[in-house]
């Protein structure tokens, strides 16, 4: 009679639950390779790409930013730095959440300005930077050697890099974030005759400096118009 | 020094009394669940006359209050003797005896108690219609909490009973009765003076002075109490002053009257509530809190003072007419951080980060009154007979409230949200009806309606940041009005003697949050359709033992729930819930009395949350639970006492009592369960003539559980980049706690 009482009241206890439920999945970065491109004539060759992403918040709203997405449906509550040198896929760490609906994301590339800071800084488990590249460009006989530490940094306190990504999907159990990366795209607006100018034979590599017009064009290609993508794929 | 005073008072009235020899008169009756008064004079016998002896002769004159007809059977009146049973620490506590009620105080004791009430999260009254001898406690659009009603200004020790109406099956009840009120009944069977003197962990002192003179009515009586504590943990040391008086009358004609005055005022400071996985990996101790000045700086202060009178007149047809008036004034301050450093000003956009301490404010003036008129009992028929009753009730509110954002230490305004006058309107009125059809039937019921009316000073209406183009002057003022109207219905049916089938259906509301409305918006009360079907058995027909089993249902159109955001509730969406309690109470005095009682709940919600522009598709499953209300609710309130030696012209009585409290694991947001949750109480008194010593321990176990659980988005700078996923946040329960008292009753 008691076992009864108990498992009647197990069951009665275990009727339900509360809706939505913990979500474990793969984070991954996808790069289209960026070890061989051709800008303006100008043939590039990368011997450096490293990628810094994090932290992403995963939103339900259609427009994610600090005041549309004050609860996210999924995270990555860090910072990782990931060659993208090559084609292909890398894992980087796990999105943990609640199961639901996706509609857009908000990331920082490693420079984050966290509501409590009062500068922006890079995330300690970065490499310190969003966005480190080396390479040779060539045409005919010119050449230039160049090397460049991009910071995309939030526009204000509180505020991350990138804004509004959409995206379209569902966070379940299983479930596999994929940010894709175009690394070639954010390099096609330098003026690398310009570059070759600047370097003016010499054969120390040219060090794209922050506030440079090909610095600048680095940064806008890469929270902007060559912004990443963000795909979420069941299990 | 504050804990030397009271014991030195009750030393030299020890001093006094040992010089006079004054003995205390008991009260008899003070374990009937009614009060009486027992009157006393010698008469002249005929005897005298005829030169036989004369035996003086005791006339004895016995006055009882008509318990109110239960309508159905989750209708419980408490009496003294159960309220009796386990310690209590204050009249929140009271609550615990109800069925399928706990309460808890998870914001210190200057903020009102939490209260559950059959799967009804009810915050801090909401849902609970609570009522001080049938003055409204509640507060309506209060902006810690709709319906927010703090029981500070009520001392336990004039509690005589406790009208428990579980449901909406009484036409009487008003606003915020979604899953039912109570009512706490004023007045102190035991006559004289009593002093008494607490102390306890946690450098907790309690006086308590209490006085009712003999021969007076039980509700003439004055109290006063101070309580200080340095509370458990960190910031929870608190200090509270009360009092009150009333005095109970009756004229010639039979008409009973009770003027009453009462105040209170508390200071608390609160430790706030902590992530569960910063407590995981020790960051914060359970009982401690954040070390940051916009974590210690938060504190609340509440104050409450009442006025009221009441009349109830017999006519010698039987009917009765009777009415109140009332007035109060609450004070309301909190400064609570739940989310740590997530906020931005909205009045200064690029002001961010400077601590999420929300300071909130509540002023309200009301004033109010109610009047009934109960025909006779008409019988137009052998077996049928009733009568029928019409009734009102009025009441105003003027409420100022205001809530900013403040940066600690110094406090400094950096936001202001929320600075708006509330003028409301409540004009309800009522036809009720009690009539037997039969010799075992009975039908009681009517019909209720309340117009409200509504006018709200937005101060901050169409605000536009320092950012925004000024293209107008901020404000906005708005009226609404709105009805709701409802029938109340209860049958019973006696088969057998004691032994009661009953059937009830009710409709409710709870009215809106002022602010929440627009202009000429009708005003949306939350509906709520109640249902109740039981049994109520008492096997030796008599209150020796009582048996109640009862299934209710309770459909909700607008639920609301704490969002820490904001400090105060937002809508959820429709909610149902479902159940069955069962209530035991004995009384075989005086070695057994006690009382059982345990609710099962299936609590719901109906439909997605509202949309929003952060969650344009909240997410939505069939029949999912809603968070936080405890499945299962077991209670058993008992003790035990009797008398143990004669010395000393006088009687040793020991008691002893118990309270255990057993809440089913809550479920908690995304699929989480949370703990069983097991609190005993113990409680021995001793009492020899006019002395007497009582010790208690509450949470026996020492375990360490949550007084209140939450899920949501915080960053207390626990780790390097903030989560923007929901997780658990909980308030400490008190720790085990031991108090020793000395009374003294003259």
């Amino acid at each position: 009679m008691m076992r009864v009482a108990v498992t009647v009241s197990v069951i009665l206890l275990a009727c339900g639950e509360t809706g939505q439920e913990p979500v474990s999945a793969a984070f991954v970065v996808h790069s289209e390779g960026a070890r061989a491109l051709e800008v303006d004539g100008w043939a590039i060759t990368l011997s450096r790409a490293e990628l810094s992403v994090g932290p992403l918040y995963l939103c339900a709203t259609a427009a994610a930013s600090p005041d549309l997405c004050p609860v996210a449906v999924g995270e990555f509550a860090s910072a990782v730095t990931t060659e993208v040198l090559d084609p292909g896929e890398r894992s980087v760490g796990t999105i943990t959440g609640v199961s639901g609906a996706v509609g857009s994301a908000m990331l920082d590339l490693a420079i984050a300005w966290i509501p409590t800071w009062t500068t922006p800084r890079p995330v300690s488990t970065s490499g310190g930077h969003s966005f480190r590249v080396e390479g040779l460009a060539l045409r005919d006989d010119r050449s230039v050697r160049f090397v460049a530490d991009i910071d995309v940094i939030p526009q204000f306190q509180g505020a991350l890099a990138i804004q509004g990504l959409r995206v379209s999907g569902r966070l379940t159990p299983g479930a596999r974030v994929t940010l894709s990366v175009r690394p070639g795209a954010w390099l096609a607006g330098l003026d690398f005759a310009d570059l070759a100018q600047q370097a003016a034979g010499s054969d120390e590599p040219i060090e794209l400096m922050p506030g440079s017009r090909a610095y600048n064009a680095i940064v806008i290609a890469m929270s902007a118009t060559h912004a990443p993508t963000l795909q979420i794929d069941g299990p | 020094m504050l804990a030397a005073t009271p014991i030195r008072f009750n030393l030299i009235l020890i001093a006094l009394l040992a010089a006079s020899g004054h003995a205390s008169s008991s009260d008899p009756a003070r374990d009937l669940d009614w009060p009486t008064r027992f009157g006393r004079r010698p008469v002249a016998d005929a005897n005298a006359a005829e030169g036989r002896p004369v035996e003086p002769t005791l006339d004895v004159t016995v006055r009882g209050k008509r318990r109110p007809a239960p309508r159905g059977v989750s209708d419980f009146s408490i009496g003294p003797e159960l309220l009796a049973l386990a310690p209590h620490a204050d009249a929140g506590d009271l609550l615990r005896t109800a069925p399928g009620v706990t309460v808890s105080r998870p914001e210190g004791d200057a903020v009102a108690h939490e209260v559950f009430l059959r799967g009804f999260d009810a915050e801090h009254g909401q849902d609970v219609a609570l009522s001080m001898d049938g003055v409204p406690m509640n507060e309506v659009s209060h902006i810690h909490g709709q319906g927010y009603a703090d029981l500070s200004v009520i001392i336990p020790e004039t509690v005589q009973g406790l009208r428990v109406t579980e449901g909406v099956y009484d036409p009487r009840q008003g606003d915020f009765a979604v899953a039912g009120s109570i009512d706490f009944q004023l007045g102190v069977p035991e006559r004289g003076l009593t002093s008494r003197t607490e102390y306890g962990s946690f450098d907790t002192v309690r006086q308590l002075l209490l006085w009712a003179p003999e021969g007076e009515h039980d509700e003439t009586f004055g109290a006063a109490q101070l309580k200080q504590s340095a509370g458990f943990g960190q910031n929870r040391g608190s200090l509270l002053g009360g009092a009150v008086a009333q005095w109970g009358f009756e004229t010639e004609g039979g008409t009973l009257g009770v003027i009453h005055f009462s105040g209170v005022g508390a200071r608390a400071g609160i430790a706030g509530v902590l992530r569960v996985d910063d407590i995981d990996r020790g960051l914060v101790d359970f009982y401690g809190g954040y070390d940051t000045p916009a974590a210690t700086a938060q504190s609340a202060l509440s104050s409450r003072f009442v006025l009221s009178s009441r009349i109830e007149t017999p006519y010698p047809s039987g009917a009765r007419a009777g009415g109140s008036v009332w007035l109060q004034r609450t004070a309301f301050r909190i400064r609570a951080n739940y989310t740590g450093f997530v906020e931005r000003s909205e009045t200064q956009p690029n002001w961010i980060g400077r601590g999420d301490l929300i300071e909130q404010e509540n002023a309200d003036l009301a004033f109010g009154g109610s009047a009934f008129y109960r025909s006779r009992r008409f019988a137009p028929a052998r077996h049928f007979s009733g009568n029928v009753e019409a009734g009102l009730s009025l009441r105003t509110d003027v409420v100022d409230q205001a809530q900013n954002l403040l940066q600690a230490p110094q406090n400094e305004t950096w936001d202001k949200r929320v600075d708006a006058t509330l003028r409301t309107y409540d004009v309800g009125f009522y036809a009720d009806t009690d009539w037997k059809l039969g010799r075992l039937v009975t039908l009681r019921g009517g019909v209720r309606a309340d117009v409200l009316v509504m006018d709200i000073n937005d101060r901050l209406g169409h605000f536009l940041s320092s950012f925004n183009l000024q293209s107008h002057i901020i404000g906005f003022r708005r009226t609404a009005t709105g009805v709701a109207w409802g029938p109340r219905v209860s049958l019973d049916v006696t088969p057998l003697r004691s032994f009661d089938v009953s059937l009830a259906y009710g409709e409710g509301y709870r009215s809106p949050q002022a602010r929440q409305l627009d202009e000429g918006e009708s005003a949306p009360y939350a509906k709520v359709r109640s249902l109740d079907a039981g049994i109520r058995y008492a096997p030796l027909h008599d209150d020796r033992l009582t048996l109640a089993v009862s299934g209710y249902a309770t459909f909700l159109s607008a639920d609301l729930a704490f969002d820490p955001g904001e400090g105060s509730l937002e809508h959820i969406g429709p909610t149902t819930r479902a159940g069955i309690t069962t209530y035991i109470a004995w009384r075989f005095r005086p070695w057994a009395i006690g009382a059982l009682s345990l609710t099962w709940v299936h609590a719901t919600l109906d439909a997605p949350p509202p949309a929003t522009a952060d969650d344009p598709s909240p997410p939505f499953e069939e029949g999912e639970l809603l968070p936080y209300v405890p499945p299962l609710v077991f209670r058993l309130d008992a003790a035990s006492e009797g008398p143990l030696a004669n010395f000393g012209g006088g009687c040793l009585e020991g008691r002893v009592g118990l309270g255990l409290s057993v809440i089913g694991p809550r479920p908690l947001p995304y699929g989480q369960r949370g703990d069983v949750v097991t609190t005993l109480d113990l409680s021995a008194r001793l009492r020899w003539r006019w002395i007497e010593l009582g010790f208690s321990v509450t949470n026996v176990a020492d375990a360490r559980q949550p007084a209140a659980e939450y899920s949501f988005v915080s960053d207390w700078g626990s780790r390097e980049v903030p989560s923007l996923v929901p997780t658990g946040h909980l308030s400490a329960a008190p720790p085990r706690a031991f108090t020793g008292s000395l009374g003294l009753h003259l």
